[in-house]
């Protein structure tokens, strides 16, 4: 069913499959890479997948970063207030904001049903970067 | 008036009027003043270390108070309020897309408890950079 989509099943790039980005910039990778191994480490029990956009093309260095949160919490700032304490060392440490848009599930659904414009990011150049379901 | 006071002066009146905002519920208009007066204490902060502020965007503006910030020891509680405040802002200010095709205002998706915890916050913020000056 279409609402059962989940970010990485429209996603162009994921980190579980390898999939990067042709062009994109190798030390926005490495930021990347250190940010899905500090979700592991911590495993919020709040999100169940983390996606990421960037307006500009990947091989920029960007200014801000879009970060889409899903999971089944109800409470949409608790979920970004919880999400910025754990992001807030990713930012420091690389120097880009994360702008943070926690999804509850009826926002996805919504967002699916009529091809959104969260949507249609993620579908065009989104990058699943945590979830719990894609241990591949 | 030097203009990290300024902008001091600007963030401490922006804190009053989210607070005025929010005991008249108006919880969204509250949470974008909050924003306001957070970026304008990165003004005084980074003025005061000799760091134009003005113009830039305002992500470009949030990344600089975020790195100066940084340098004084104070990073991680500014960068945790960053985020929160700049991934709020837009959503104070434009209407949002709801089910069966309509909009919602910005009222009903910014809740009151919210724009407290957020002004509680930036007040925390403003303290500390008032110290630092």
């Amino acid at each position: 069913m279409k609402s059962d989509i989940r970010p990485g099943q429209i996603t162009p790039y994921n980190f579980y499959r390898d999939l990067w980005p042709d062009s994109i910039n190798p030390h926005l990778k490495d930021c990347f890479y250190l940010l899905n191994d500090s979700l592991h480490s911590e495993q919020p029990d709040f999100i169940s997948d983390l996606a990421i956009y960037s307006p500009r093309p990947w091989q920029f260095r960007p200014s801000f970063l879009d970060i889409y949160v899903f999971g089944g919490f109800r409470s949409r700032y608790k979920a970004l207030a919880r999400t910025a304490e754990m992001l807030a060392e990713f930012y420091l440490q690389n120097g880009f904001l994360p702008l943070v848009q926690p999804l509850t599930k009826k926002d996805w659904r919504l967002q699916i049903g009529i091809d959104g414009r969260i949507y249609r990011s993620l579908q065009t150049a989104g990058i699943l970067l945590y979830s719990t379901s894609e241990w591949l | 008036m030097k203009l990290p006071e300024a902008y001091l002066a600007v963030a401490e009146r922006s804190l009053k009027a989210a607070k005025v905002l929010l005991d008249e519920s108006i919880q969204e208009s509250a949470t974008f003043y909050s924003y306001h007066a957070f970026e304008s204490m990165g003004g005084a902060l980074c003025e005061s270390q000799g760091v134009r502020y003005h113009p830039r965007g305002h992500p470009q503006k949030i990344n600089l108070f975020t790195t100066v910030a940084r340098k004084l020891g104070i990073g991680k509680g500014v960068a945790t309020v960053a985020i929160i405040v700049a991934s709020m802002r837009n959503g104070c200010l434009y209407p949002n897309l709801s089910s069966g095709g309509s909009f919602e205002t910005p009222e009903t998706r910014t809740s009151k408890s919210a724009a407290r915890d957020i002004l509680k916050r930036v007040k925390g913020i403003y303290k500390i950079v008032k110290k630092m000056l």
